[in-house]
C-alpha cells in the first residue's frame, strides 16, 4: 500500500469513528463499479432510427416512374392565391406608355402629313425620277396607266391642248 | 462493388437501351445506404423520402456528366449529402430560422417519433450528434455508422484525410463527454 493509500485509509478510519457505516466490501469495489459504469456509457453502436414496414421494396417503381416515366412535377398554383398587383400594374403601366407614344406619334405624322411633304416635293428636293417610279409599278400597272392616259379621239387632244398649253408660249417658240 | 462491375454499370447507365434497367439495378444497390445515411442527417423519416428521391433524379439526370474521376458510390453520396444540406436550409429559411434550430425542432419530434425506436441512451446520442458543428456530424456518422473508410469521406467531402481524422477523434470525444455528462 502506497503513502497515498495511507493516507485516505486514516481518512476512513476517521470517519469510521463517527459512527457510520457501509456495507461490506462497498470501498473495495468502489473504484471497479465506477469503471463498469464508465464502460456502460460507451458510444451506442445503433441510432435507433426506423422506416415503414416494406418501405425499401418497391422504391425502384417509384423512382424510375419519377426520374423516366415523368416529367418534372410543377406545383399548381390556384389562381385565387395568385398576387395580381404586380399583374395589374404591369398592364397599367403598358397601358399609359402607349397611350403617350400614340399620341406622339399621331402629331408628328399629321405634322408632316399637312405641311412638310408637300413643301419638300414642292422644293423639289425628294428626287424621284419616272425610272425610280417605273422600278415601283408592275407590267399590268404601267399598261392601265398608259390605257387611261391615251387619247382616244381627237376631240379628247384637242381638249388636253386647250386646257394644258399655253397659246402665247407656243407663238414665241 | 468491384470497380469493373461499377464501370459496367455506369456504362449502361449512360446508354439508352439499358439506361431504365440499369437505373433499377443502381437503385437497389445504394437505396438504403443512401436512406440512412440523408435520415441521420434530417432525421424525419418523410423529409428523408423527400430528399432520397431528389437525390435519384439528380444521379439519374447527372450521370453523364459523371467522369469516373471518383468511385460512383461517393459521387453518390456527395449528391445526397449536397441534398440533406440544401432541404435543411431551404427549410430553415422558409421558417425563417437557423438551420441549427431546424435540427433541435427535429429531435424535438424524435422524441415522439414513431420511427424512432431507440432507448434513452440512443436519444442522448442522436442530441450530441446534433450539437456537433455540421461536418463534424457528417464525418462522425459516416465513420461510426456507415463505416466508410478516410479516403472515401476524403473523395465525398473534399477535405484531406489528416484533417478527417483529426475532426471525427474530436467529434468521438465530444459526444463521450456530452454522454458522460448526462448519465452521470
Amino acid at each position: 500500500m502506497s503513502a497515498k493509500q495511507s493516507k485516505y485509509k486514516m481518512m476512513d478510519d476517521k470517519s469510521n469513528k463517527l459512527g457510520f457505516k457501509t456495507p461490506n466490501g462497498y470501498l473495495e469495489s468502489m473504484e471497479q463499479q465506477l469503471l463498469d459504469r464508465l464502460n456502460e456509457i460507451d458510444i451506442p453502436q445503433e441510432h435507433g432510427l426506423s422506416v415503414p414496414k416494406n418501405y425499401f421494396e418497391n422504391l425502384e417503381d417509384r423512382f424510375v416512374s419519377l426520374a423516366i416515366d415523368k416529367k418534372p412535377i410543377r406545383k399548381v398554383v390556384p389562381l385565387y392565391a395568385r398576387n395580381w398587383v404586380p399583374f395589374i400594374s404591369g398592364i397599367a403601366a403598358c397601358l399609359v406608355a402607349g397611350f403617350f407614344i400614340w399620341e406622339l406619334y399621331t402629331y408628328d405624322s399629321e405634322i408632316l402629313a399637312a405641311t412638310e411633304i408637300s413643301a419638300y416635293i414642292e422644293n423639289g428636293t425628294l428626287l424621284v425620277g419616272s425610272q425610280d417610279l417605273a422600278q415601283l409599278l408592275t407590267e399590268e400597272d404601267i399598261d392601265e396607266l398608259a390605257l387611261e392616259t391615251t387619247f382616244t379621239t381627237d376631240e379628247n387632244l384637242e381638249n388636253y391642248l386647250l386646257d394644258n398649253i399655253d397659246e402665247s408660249n407656243l407663238f414665241q417658240e | 462493388m468491384p470497380l469493373f462491375q461499377e464501370s459496367f454499370l455506369v456504362e449502361n447507365l449512360k446508354n439508352s437501351e439499358l439506361r431504365e434497367q440499369a437505373y433499377r439495378e443502381l437503385i437497389t444497390l445504394y437505396k438504403e445506404r443512401l436512406y440512412w445515411h440523408i435520415r441521420k442527417m434530417v432525421l424525419d423519416h418523410d423529409d428523408t423520402d423527400d430528399v432520397l428521391q431528389n437525390t435519384f433524379i439528380k444521379i439519374f439526370r447527372n450521370i453523364d456528366s459523371f467522369k469516373g474521376d471518383s468511385k460512383l458510390y461517393t459521387w453518390m453520396y456527395r449528391i445526397a449529402t449536397n441534398e440533406a444540406i440544401t432541404f435543411i436550409n431551404q427549410k430553415a429559411r422558409k421558417n425563417m430560422v437557423s438551420s441549427e434550430e431546424i435540427q433541435q425542432q427535429a429531435l424535438l419530434q424524435l422524441e415522439s417519433d414513431v420511427y424512432f425506436e431507440g432507448d434513452e441512451i440512443q436519444l442522448k446520442l442522436q442530441k450530441a450528434i446534433a450539437m456537433l458543428p455540421q461536418r463534424q456530424q457528417l464525418i462522425f456518422n459516416m465513420k461510426y455508422f456507415d463505416d466508410l473508410t478516410y479516403e472515401d469521406l476524403s473523395e465525398i467531402l473534399g477535405t484531406s484525410v489528416g484533417g478527417l481524422k483529426s475532426s471525427y477523434h474530436i467529434a468521438v470525444k465530444k459526444i463521450a463527454n456530452q454522454l458522460k455528462d448526462e448519465t452521470l
